[in-house]
């Protein structure tokens, strides 16, 4: 009995999966001004007029593409602050002490925003990259041959794409 | 008892395996589906107003079709009916408050401000300096580009593969919205641009009986691209406080995909016009929420176990919730009993 009420269980929670096909690493790359591995040093949210941006402080360890600062400021959409919240399904989220890649563009004052929203940004553990697209409505297009979609990557094989991008 | 609760245990694994609502609600805590609170509107009644006058096509030409077809997406879930009923199961209504210049997005909090909850169209990227010159003082402030020049503004050129985003302002500590605005990547009208999205996207008004477009669509018109009605019934699904459902990345039960996939599928192939009707699993989510006649369904912190129910998911969560006690049940007894 122990052994099947597992099973229904199990069987009670089966994920069944869709299909996204989002921006290529190599678009992302061909894109974006820098593309940078590194650490979030801090992530603050404040007010700009009616909307509320994050700006998370990114410690750049090194620079796949292009040039970036050593330490850069990547703005995104929403945010919490003081006891208002404004959800932007599709944003990337940064925390701190996280390490990432980000794909970045150049963006206002200086700082940087996300190429490719939240498909821009791979969260990095255990040597594998994985980018948080679960908020992002996707359009079905084919890739350019050879060309791998921003999903879950060995971190090797996302700077080789990256460094390998023209 | 015990084969009672056997039997039990086996119909309530068995129903939610075989469930075919699975609706996610947005919480407080973007990514963490059943972490933080829910989001939720108090009032029944919203207004909205649109501004789809950037719109660039041949498509949605005719007189203000883009704008008739983002009206006419509002009804799909305020009709929300289930099968064999013949009234809607919500009593949620949005009502159109007119067409706007408005461009500006978020919440404002000075006390007595207006704020609208906006359909907007956006034309093209505001990085682009055919759009937005290079030396304008809007790029010095987040989102000062998007509100004057009306363009996208959300991730330089590489805002390809996403259509539209949606803006929702609440209440930490309860998850009242009190605001929220679509944005809708629309084409900037340079037919030399690739139809990558980095000029925003090639909106149509056809109906679903039309074919898709061929690619490039620029100038077609009796045919479907990325479908008006398509997209904002979906980015609607999000003002109320959904979340998307078929995400393979969800811990379950919240990764659940009913099949046909609901409006709140995060994906669209090209000329899609489906996403215009709601699925079952779509019409579940808006009646559990906003039930017609009962008070609205809002959550308690996620210690308490009857947040996975009230802030994830339909009955995907309730059934292996109850799936769980029960098999905790049977352990505990054979347990006292060995």
């Amino acid at each position: 009995m122990r052994k099947l009420s597992a099973v229904l269980l199990l069987v009670a929670a089966l994920p069944v999966s869709a299909l996204a096909v989002p921006a290529s690493v190599e678009d992302l790359a061909r894109g974006a001004d820098a593309v940078v591995r590194g650490r979030v040093a801090s992530v603050t949210a404040r007010w700009i007029g009616t909307r509320i941006f994050t700006f998370a402080e990114v410690d750049a360890a090194s620079v796949w593409s292009g040039s970036a600062p050593r330490r850069v400021t990547v703005i995104t959409a929403g945010g919490v602050s003081g006891r208002l919240g404004q959800r932007v399904d599709g944003a990337a989220l940064f925390a701190q002490g996280e390490e990432v890649v980000v794909f970045l563009t150049r963006a206002e004052g200086g700082a940087y925003r996300v190429a490719g929203l939240a498909q821009g940004k791979f969260a990095i553990a255990a040597g594998v990259a994985r980018p948080d697209v679960a908020h992002t409505s996707f359009v079905s297009v084919p890739l350019k041959p050879g060309e791998r979609r921003s999903e879950e990557m060995p971190v090797e094989e996302l700077e080789r794409r990256v460094r390998g991008t023209r | 008892m015990r084969r009672f609760l056997r039997v039990a245990a086996l119909a309530c694994a068995l129903g939610a395996a075989a469930r075919t609502h699975a609706f996610v609600r947005s919480t407080s805590t973007p990514l963490q589906p059943g972490q933080g609170v829910c989001l939720w509107w108090k009032p029944r009644h919203i207004t909205y107003l649109v501004n789809m006058s950037g719109y660039t096509g041949a498509s949605c030409s005719a007189g203000n079709a883009a704008s008739q077809l983002a009206q006419a997406s509002f009804p799909a879930w305020m009709n929300a009916t289930r099968s064999g009923e013949t009234s809607p199961c919500t009593d949620f209504t949005f009502t159109y408050g007119g067409e706007t210049a408005g461009t500006s997005l978020g919440y404002d909090q000075t006390p007595g401000a207006s704020n609208t909850n906006l359909v907007v169209y956006r034309t093209g990227s505001c990085a682009d300096p055919s759009i937005v010159p290079a030396a304008d003082a809007c790029h010095a402030t987040p989102g000062a580009c998007a509100a004057r020049f009306n363009c996208w503004d959300h991730a330089g050129a590489v805002g390809a593969n996403t259509l539209a985003l949606t803006t929702v302002t609440f209440l930490v500590d309860t998850g009242e919205i009190l605001d929220a605005d679509m944005e809708i990547n629309g084409w900037d009208g340079d037919s030399g641009v690739p139809q990558d999205g980095t000029g925003g996207w090639y909106f149509t008004c056809g109906g679903a009986a039309l074919p898709t477009c061929s690619s490039p669509p620029y100038a077609q018109s009796a045919c479907n691209w990325i479908d008006v009605g398509n997209t904002v019934t979906h980015e609607i699904g999000h003002m109320i406080g959904l979340d998307h459902v078929c995400v393979s990345s969800y811990p379950p039960p919240y990764d659940a995909c009913p099949s046909p996939p609901p409006v709140m599928a995060p994906t669209a192939v090209l000329g899609e016009t489906r996403k215009r009707f709601l699925t079952a699993d779509d019409t579940e989510a808006i009646c559990t929420i906003y039930p017609a006649g009962a008070a609205t369904r809002t959550c308690v912190p996620p210690a308490d176990a009857s947040a996975k129910g009230g802030c994830g998911s339909g009955d995907a969560g309730i059934a292996t919730l109850a799936a769980a006690i029960l098999w905790y049940a049977l352990r505990r007894r054979r347990q006292a009993r060995g």
